[in-house]
């Protein structure tokens, strides 16, 4: 065998193993585009690709980026933003992102823009738990919802890096490689390459429309406008938390990325503020102890003198989000309620914090207490049985309420539970499907609260 | 760190890349470093095990040379010669003792223990208590077994010791074959660390193939193969008959695969820096017989207990029953070699039986070849040779699968009910491969008996691609890296399996 030296060889012989080298990365690229063109499955991302387009697609300058889950682009309008400002606003949020994703993102804007602000919006489902592991599965599948858009860089490669294991690098580079499993199902194949050619994927349009009125569509700037409205029969919760947030319920891994988030906005003169958005409250009190939440975050802001705004304390008189028309789901809002969100955000974003003291309680204990008793749907809890699912009455009160519970099952007799009575848990059968009729009253009065038809 | 592993894919281009940056006189000490890195992701302190056997028998090897030299300056009388004599065969047998006494410590301790407090319970003595569990350092039989190799070579005079500690550390601990081979033998590997080469276009493109071939044997095959085999051998009770014949057919096929195909990565990843690997397995289930097997499975192994252990022992030379039982002895220390179980040793044991009643038919068979007038060669013969062969290794390999005798002994029970529809119904498909990637097994399988074959009959498989027209070689490659990407067995939907030979 002739050992030939490569930095001797001559230039020809170079030249030609060069161009071995690039044929094979070439001929190897479009294989893989081809695979990721047939298998990859655009239609469960999609809300990530018409963003990423439309963020690489924006010429002008984005001053105020707005980072975080799908609250953000549920709740806030960039439109209204820009109108009211008079600056560039874009969401730069997708679904479940957590703050590591947070961190890249922001630091892709960056890359592209001259940001002036950002603002971080924290959802505690998300920071908190087993949803707050980042390289858990949940984690990294949000992450790649980024990944896969994002152009080529450094940025990206260091994205991936460090928000999934190793084991998992070939699927976050390569993503048809997730979709093995679909590899010789030809009805699959079809289905992609014929939503492929549509005219909606082609062009970046989200448009969806929901029986006659209800519509979602993609809006520039990263919204989701949608005019779904939220349903009684939809109060029923499952992310209840059981035992509530510990003391310092933000993971470790968490902590570390917010702070690496402010450092960085610090590092490179970018102002940056924390918010929480408005939901409805069942979702608040899925937490069990939400306090514990925002007063870790205050605590963390305080330390690198930054504000936090947790619009869930805001005082109804100023921020009247509290009606269903107002609400997409119990997560998000609606059209109806971003409108009315996003004004009152921006206006408390003008403020100082000792001004906008007024508009917020000082924690969620306060703003229950304050409120007129009240019920806000069902809670899923944990319990041991395998029979029944457990619920309790979601109320503001824990105690001078009574309630009525009536079961009404499909193609039963309507059952009651109980006749007014402070007990707030009971349990129905697993496989049993219904609506559930929950009747509230001040305990020891007759004069009937509130009324909620639920499903469950 | 798994060759299979993003670890190693990360890690080995830098290594290659630092490798060929640094002056020549200097890459050992790299090399020597990234080596030590490599061990150390599995466990960071059995580091010192491996450090331990290295100055040990470095020491030991210098020792016994020093004897040798004045021996060999004249110094001593004849008296004084046989107490040098002594004296490094002293030495000797203190490095093997110690050597030995780490490698039977960590890997047998609990089997002799357990075994131990066996009889003395049938015995009604009371029991020794032991409650340490011992992780089994990775390559811990493969390293020993170099270093020892190594040291009788230097007592007799076959090599000089290695002066130079740093080299004689990475000749052990050399990245590519640490944790599972090949035994490299000082005369090839140490001489090769002695002489840096110069990158070279060519070692580079086959190192690549040869990785790339590898992973492919690994990931596509292997893997694939053993989620049916774990699927049958864990539930042997509920599969029994054919499921069972499969199974330990595709059994025979994942260890090949698996082990080839650490082996050769090593051969590659070695190569791309200019160091030759020997050849560990070449075509093996081709064999005509279970001797001729053991010439082409897992030659390294083979070779060293021939040559330290079987030649030793006497061999061949001291008449037809003492060399049967040299046999027997050295496949049942192989098997022990395997792993600390009566049914490693039954494997090996029985692996040296058929070598014994092979060596009985062999002498029997020329006399009836001189009656019948056979051909030896004919096509038809060398088949039915071939498929029995492989029919008494798979027999042997469901021993060493089972790793418990008990388990075995069931296993070999239930294989004796039959039911062959099981071939056609789609049973097989249900056992956590599907009909399609089931097809694409067979396929690939295919694939390695075609290149094997051409093995067997001495063509340079690896050689004859790299010939080829430009286009062609890019597309091999091209091809190889996608079957890997899309029929490998890594990621989300399953676990990295790790090198079966990790565990000896």
């Amino acid at each position: 065998m002739i050992h030939n030296n490569l930095f001797t060889s001559n230039f020809k012989k170079i030249g030609k193993r060069i161009g071995g080298i690039i044929a094979v990365i070439v001929i190897l690229n479009l294989v893989i585009s081809g695979l990721n063109l047939l298998y990859v499955n655009h239609s469960v991302t999609e809300w990530s690709r018409f963003l990423w387009h439309n963020f690489y697609e924006e010429e002008e300058n984005i001053d105020y980026l707005y980072l975080g889950s799908s609250h953000v682009y549920c709740d806030l309008k960039p439109s209204l933003l820009n109108e009211i400002n008079g600056e560039n606003n874009f969401n730069l949020s997708s679904s479940s992102q957590r703050l590591n994703g947070t961190y890249y993102c922001l630091r892709e804007a960056d890359k592209e823009h001259e940001i002036k602000h950002v603002y971080i919006e924290l959802y505690y489902q998300l920071q908190t738990g087993e949803n707050g592991i980042f390289l858990a599965n949940g984690a990294r599948i949000a992450n790649w919802r980024n990944t896969d858009f994002m152009r080529n860089s450094g940025n990206r490669l260091e994205y991936i890096i460090a928000t999934c294991s190793s084991e998992y690098y070939v699927d976050a580079f390569l993503p048809f490689v997730r979709y093995r499993e679909c590899l010789f199902d030809v009805d699959y194949v079809r289905s992609q390459l014929e939503y492929k050619q549509t005219e909606d994927y082609k062009n970046y349009i989200f448009y969806n429309q929901y029986g006659d009125a209800s519509v979602e569509e993609f809006q520039d700037g990263g919204y989701c406008y949608s005019t779904t409205t939220l349903s009684q029969s939809k109060l029923n919760d499952a992310y209840y938390i059981q035992g509530g947030l510990s003391e310092n319920p933000l993971t470790e891994e968490a902590e570390e990325w917010l702070r690496k988030i402010i450092m960085y906005c610090k590092e490179n003169d970018i102002e940056v503020t924390l918010f929480s958005s408005p939901m409805y409250e069942l979702e608040v009190l899925a937490s069990g102890n939400y306090d514990n939440y925002v007063d870790q975050i205050q605590t963390i802001a305080a330390e690198y003198e930054v504000d936090y705004y947790d619009f869930n304390l805001c005082k109804e008189a100023y921020l009247p989000l509290r009606g269903l028309e107002n609400h997409r789901d119990i997560h998000h809002l609606n059209d109806k309620g971003a409108t009315i969100f996003t004004e009152f955000f921006w206006k408390v974003m003008q403020g100082t914090k000792e001004e906008n003291e007024i508009y917020f309680y000082d924690s969620w204990e306060e703003k229950l207490r304050e409120t007129d008793g009240r019920i806000y749907g069902l809670l899923q809890i944990e319990t041991d049985s395998e029979e029944g699912i457990c619920y309790e009455v979601a109320s503001n009160w824990n105690s001078g309420m009574e309630y009525r519970i009536l079961l009404t099952p499909q193609d039963g007799e309507t059952v009651m539970l109980q006749d007014f009575s402070e007990n707030r848990i009971f349990e129905v059968a697993k496989d049993e499907h219904g609506i559930c009729t929950v009747v509230a009253r001040k305990t020891g009065e007759t004069e009937q609260v509130q009324t909620l038809e639920i499903e469950y | 760190m798994l060759f299979n592993s993003m670890e190693f894919f990360i890690f080995f281009p830098i290594t290659v890349l630092i490798f060929y940056i640094l002056p020549k006189k200097v890459r050992y000490v790299w090399l020597l470093i990234a080596s030590y890195y490599f061990y150390m992701q599995w466990n960071p302190v059995y580091i010192l095990l491996l450090f331990t056997c290295t100055v040990v028998t470095y020491f030991g090897g210098i020792f016994i040379e020093k004897q040798k030299n004045k021996m060999a300056g004249g110094k001593e009388e004849e008296a004084g010669a046989s107490s040098i004599k002594k004296k490094q065969t002293a030495c000797l047998v203190i490095v093997l003792f110690i050597c030995l006494g780490i490698l039977g410590y960590y890997k047998y301790a609990d089997f002799i223990v357990s075994n131990v407090n066996r009889i003395l319970s049938l015995l009604s003595i009371g029991t020794i208590q032991w409650e340490h569990s011992i992780l089994l350092p990775a390559g811990i039989s493969f390293f020993t077994l170099q270093a020892l190799g190594y040291l009788i070579d230097v007592y007799r005079g076959e090599i000089y010791a290695e002066k130079n500690f740093l080299h004689y550390a990475l000749f052990l601990s050399f990245f590519p074959q640490l944790v599972a081979g090949p035994i490299e033998r000082s005369k090839n590997l140490l001489v090769q660390l002695h002489k840096p080469q110069a990158f070279s276009w060519d070692n580079f493109r086959k190192g690549i193939l040869l990785m790339l071939w590898g992973l492919f044997l690994k990931m596509v095959i292997a893997d694939r193969a053993a989620i049916i085999v774990n699927t049958v051998y864990e539930d042997s009770t509920y599969y029994g008959g054919l499921f069972i014949v499969v199974a330990t057919l595709l059994f025979a096929i994942q260890i090949y695969c698996d082990f080839y195909g650490y082996s050769i990565i090593a051969k590659g990843a070695a190569l791309i820096m200019g160091i030759h690997l020997m050849d560990n397995f070449q075509a093996p289930y081709l064999a005509r017989n279970v001797k001729e097997f053991w010439r082409r499975w897992h030659i390294s192994l083979s070779g060293w207990f021939r040559d330290y252990l079987y030649i030793p022992l006497g061999g061949n030379r001291k008449g037809w029953l003492r060399k049967q039982l040299n046999l027997l002895l050295v496949f049942g220390v192989s098997g022990l070699w395997h792993g600390a179980s009566v049914a490693f040793i039954v494997w090996g044991g029985l692996n040296g039986a058929y070598q014994v009643l092979g060596d009985i038919y062999t002498s029997w068979k020329k006399k009836l070849r001189t009656w019948r007038k056979a051909q030896d060669d004919s096509f038809g013969r060398v088949w039915l040779q071939r498929i029995i062969t492989f029919g008494l290794v798979c027999f042997a390999w469901i021993f060493f699968r089972a790793g418990d005798m008990s388990d075995a002994i069931i296993i070999v029970k239930n294989m004796c009910h039959f039911n062959w529809w099981i071939l056609f119904d789609g049973s097989l498909y249900i056992l956590g491969v599907s009909k399609e990637y089931f097809h694409v097994l067979l396929c690939a399988i295919l694939l390695l008996f075609a290149v094997d074959l051409k093995k067997y009959k001495g063509v340079d498989v690896e050689e004859g691609f790299l010939r080829q027209e430009w286009w062609f070689r890019t597309l091999g490659y091209v091809a190889l890296v996608m079957i890997i990407l899309v029929f490998g067995c890594y990621g989300v939907e399953y676990d990295t399996q790790q090198f079966i030979y990790f565990q000896f």
